[in-house]
């Protein structure tokens, strides 16, 4: 069922390296050779309709972005009709890796919660998520990073023919955080993805979102946004690509960046490859949201302090289109961040 | 569903025309040819130096791997860098060789320049054949030479301009464009004047496995105005041959330069354009790019917008009939305050064309309160064709107002049942909703672009139906 995404047929010399990533490539190199201290991450059931099965560490699941780096106790298959999972390590301190990769299997309807809190370790993670035909789940997952953590995440989505996923990722990013997404889509199936970047503090975050619509009738939204703050820098690319089959599908691909302080910067590239000419929509945008004087004023006169005023604007532009649930939960941590 | 379009892609090409040929540079790419060009065309030492070090730099850079289809292109291939026609420059089509004035008057010039230019230059191949400037012209106190000419001429105002908007330092074929340039215009609008018809320049390539490296400069003087029209056009070869062209717009403070580009290159020709310009203090540079014809055709018009308050427009039209490949789009980068831009952009894919859009929207640090907008539109008309959109934006000002959009459009069966059940065929239906396509840009065109583009656009589509 994996397609590979085509890569590099729009990178031109107008995309640079903008940020400085050997960070990363020294992550992976000193994970791969044993350098430091490697943590397993360890998966907790909070609710009883989700099972967690051992899965053996074959690294078969086809993760592009990060190394597959074989631990014991670091391999998960998750299956889940509801309910919500901790994310833990089991080790924690200056210096550690924490490697781990969970296979989530959608069986049945409902909301799915992963939370990964805020650890002071850097990290591998790769997330696999499967949906079962027919199936109509949403998914959550809340990523925070330490202020000096360095992560490499990567999630993967395959989702069976007449499904539906509405996937929500908020990532508090630590100091460096390189994410890539990508989703493969059934017939008839349909996907929101939704990728949250809060950066407050400095952090260099490179977030990639791929879609592959090789079947007909094929609905695929994507949305990134973020909110850069402290200095931070933002790479967001997303590229959406419909093949000749892809008849009766719809491709929507968003980027904003609201970029709230003097010294942080966005760079969005959303591309979009269309080889069909039976697609129902096809569109993607990309843009920086602005808090203006005057939408500040309006919301001042109606009571609130000026940082109120600007706090309601950033969770408006951050939650916007997101279900009851979902937006109830990105808030909370938004917040707490 | 898949529209037919015209299956004759060459349905309005001009056959192939014989003319005698006074020199031509042959042989595989090397200093030798360069210097060669350099002595031909007798240049003083700074050009002969300047050409040798785009050469090194040529030799230097590696191919831009991230155009797949470069690797089609055997610069080894071109067997002829440097032609010019057995023709001396003169300023009466009845002076020029009746084989090569039929070529113009079939391309309709003599009456375009009667009508509507206030000046026009044909070059042929690698030279200059015609230059006519109107008395209107000449009283403004215009220059408008052929860039040999005024080399000669005017050293010190040519040599503060080439080059400096478009380096040859930029990528190997600006590298190989400086290297070997020969023709072009150069254009020079004293303060204050505001030209009131355009001025336009008509590249003609008449031969196969031939390159053809015109160099442009438009300057226009602070508070001055030109619109200058750049026709392009070759006949059905049966070979490819080679377009490298080049133009560089310096708009100084206060000052309006309009770009148009009408090109109708045959299905032979690869078509490389570099175009770039810097706007100065509340200077406005408005390109506009028909790419009709062309086997592959790479071009991106670009701005600077160095000075405060200055703006810019770019208007590009790329139509994919047939095994062709349009990699265009626009390029702005907002390095002072107050400073705006536009780009809107249709292509048409169809019978297997590939349409791809590559844009950037720069905002550097210090450029506060900007304000862009990139439109991007594609109509695809079969299975076949396919359509891209790479935009980029560079944001590094918490104000910059910067908005993308892009859509990609289809003709659907309910438009055309509408249409049809008003009376018109199909096929009228089907070239009607093309053209309405297109025509939603006309209305922000001055007229004389609209009237250009459209008689192209007709021509391409004319037998579909009712177009036209």
């Amino acid at each position: 069922m994996a397609k590979t995404v085509a890569r590099g047929a729009g990178d031109s010399p107008t995309i640079k390296k903008y940020i400085d990533k050997s960070p990363l490539e020294e992550l992976v190199r000193r994970a791969l050779n044993r350098e430091a201290p490697v943590a397993n991450i360890l998966i907790k059931a909070l609710s009883p309709n989700a099972f967690i099965d051992p899965l053996s560490p074959s690294g078969s699941i086809g993760f592009k972005s990060i190394p597959v780096i074989t631990v014991s106790q670091g391999f998960y298959r998750v299956r889940s009709t509801g309910g919500v999972f901790d994310v833990g390590v089991e080790d924690s301190g200056d210096g550690v890796i924490a490697v781990g990769y969970i296979e989530l299997i959608l069986e049945g309807s409902g909301l799915t919660i992963l939370r990964i809190p805020e650890n002071p370790v850097h990290r591998i993670m790769g997330i696999k998520v499967t949906v079962v035909k027919g199936v109509d789940h949403e998914v959550l997952l809340i990523h925070k990073s330490g202020k000096r953590a360095v992560d490499l995440s990567e999630i993967i989505v395959e989702q069976g023919d007449a499904s539906r996923l509405a996937l929500v990722a908020l990532f508090n990013t630590g100091s460096i955080l390189q994410a890539r997404v990508e989703s493969i889509q059934g017939a008839g199936s349909s996907i929101e993805k939704t990728i949250l970047v809060n950066s407050t503090q400095g952090s260099r975050v490179e977030v990639e979102d791929y879609s592959y619509i090789d079947n007909p009738s094929v609905s695929v939204e994507s949305y990134i946004r973020s909110r850069l703050e402290g200095g931070s820098i933002a790479v967001l690319r997303g590229r959406g690509m419909a093949s000749r089959r892809a008849s009766g599908s719809r491709i929507v691909y968003g980027i904003e960046s609201l970029i709230n302080d003097a010294e942080s910067t966005a760079f969005m590239h959303p591309f979009l490859d269309i080889h069909s000419n039976n697609i129902v929509e096809a569109r993607h945008y990309a843009r920086n949201y602005l808090l203006t004087m005057d939408k500040l004023f309006y919301i001042e006169t109606r009571g609130l302090k000026p940082e109120e005023a600007a706090m309601l604007l950033v969770h408006g532009f951050l939650t916007r289109g997101l279900s009851r649930a979902a937006r109830e939960i990105i808030l909370s941590n938004i917040s707490s961040s | 569903m898949a529209i037919e379009l015209s299956k004759s892609l060459e349905h309005h090409e001009i056959e192939p025309v014989e003319y005698r040929k006074e020199i031509e540079i042959k042989g595989r790419l090397s200093r030798s040819i360069v210097e060669e060009i350099s002595r031909v065309k007798k240049e003083p030492e700074w050009m002969r130096l300047y050409r040798l070090k785009a050469l090194e730099a040529f030799e230097k850079f590696p191919s831009p791997r991230w155009l797949p289809w470069i690797e089609s292109i055997d610069l080894d291939e071109i067997a002829s860098y440097y032609v010019k026609p057995a023709a001396s420059t003169v300023s009466n089509f009845d002076e020029l060789p009746s084989e090569i004035r039929r070529i113009y008057e079939r391309l309709g010039l003599p009456e375009t320049y009667a009508k509507y230019l206030a000046g026009l230059l044909t070059a042929l191949d690698s030279e200059n054949i015609y230059t006519a400037m109107k008395d209107l012209l000449k009283k403004l106190g215009v220059i408008m030479l052929p860039m040999e000419e005024a080399i000669q001429k005017y050293p010190d105002i040519v040599k503060k301009y080439f080059g400096r908007v478009f380096p040859y330092t930029d990528h190997k074929f600006a590298a190989l464009h400086h290297a070997l340039w020969s023709g072009g215009v150069f254009v020079y609008v004293p303060r204050g004047v505001k030209v009131p018809y355009p001025v336009e320049a008509f590249f003609f390539i008449g031969s196969e496995l031939e390159g053809q490296f015109e160099h442009t400069i438009v300057v226009g003087d602070e508070g001055s105005e030109i619109t200058f029209i750049e026709g392009c056009s070759a006949p059905r070869l049966k070979r490819h041959s080679f377009h490298d062209g080049m133009v560089e717009l310096y708009a100084h403070k206060g000052s309006r330069i309009n770009f148009v580009t009408v090109q109708n290159w045959s299905r032979n020709i690869v078509n490389f354009n570099n175009k770039r310009g810097i706007a100065e203090d509340g200077a406005i540079i408005e390109w506009v790019e028909g790419s009709i014809g062309s086997k592959i055709t790479v071009t991106y018009p670009s701005t600077i917008l160095k000075g405060r308050g200055s703006k810019t427009t770019s208007t590009v039209i790329g139509i994919s009939n047939g095994n062709v490949i349009k990699d265009t789009g626009s390029k702005i980068i907002h390095a002072a305050p107050y400073t705006s831009s536009r780009i809107i952009s249709k292509s048409i894919s169809s019978n297997g064309g590939i349409n791809i859009y590559r844009g950037l929207v720069q905002v550097n640090k210090g450029a506060l309160n900007v304000k862009s907008y990139t439109q991007c539109d594609s109509l695809i008309l079969d299975d076949k064709s396919s359509s891209s959109t790479y935009p980029i934006e560079h944001i590094m000002e918490k104000d910059a107002e910067v908005a993308h959009e892009a859509t990609t459009f289809r003709i659907t069966e309910d438009q055309l049942f509408y249409m049809t059940s008003r009376g018109l065929s199909e096929k009228e239906a089907v070239s009607l909703i093309v053209l309405g396509f297109v025509k939603d840009i006309f209305p922000k065109l001055p007229f004389e672009y609209t009237s250009m583009l459209t008689k192209v656009i007709q021509l391409e589509f004319k037998e579909i139906g009712g177009v036209g």
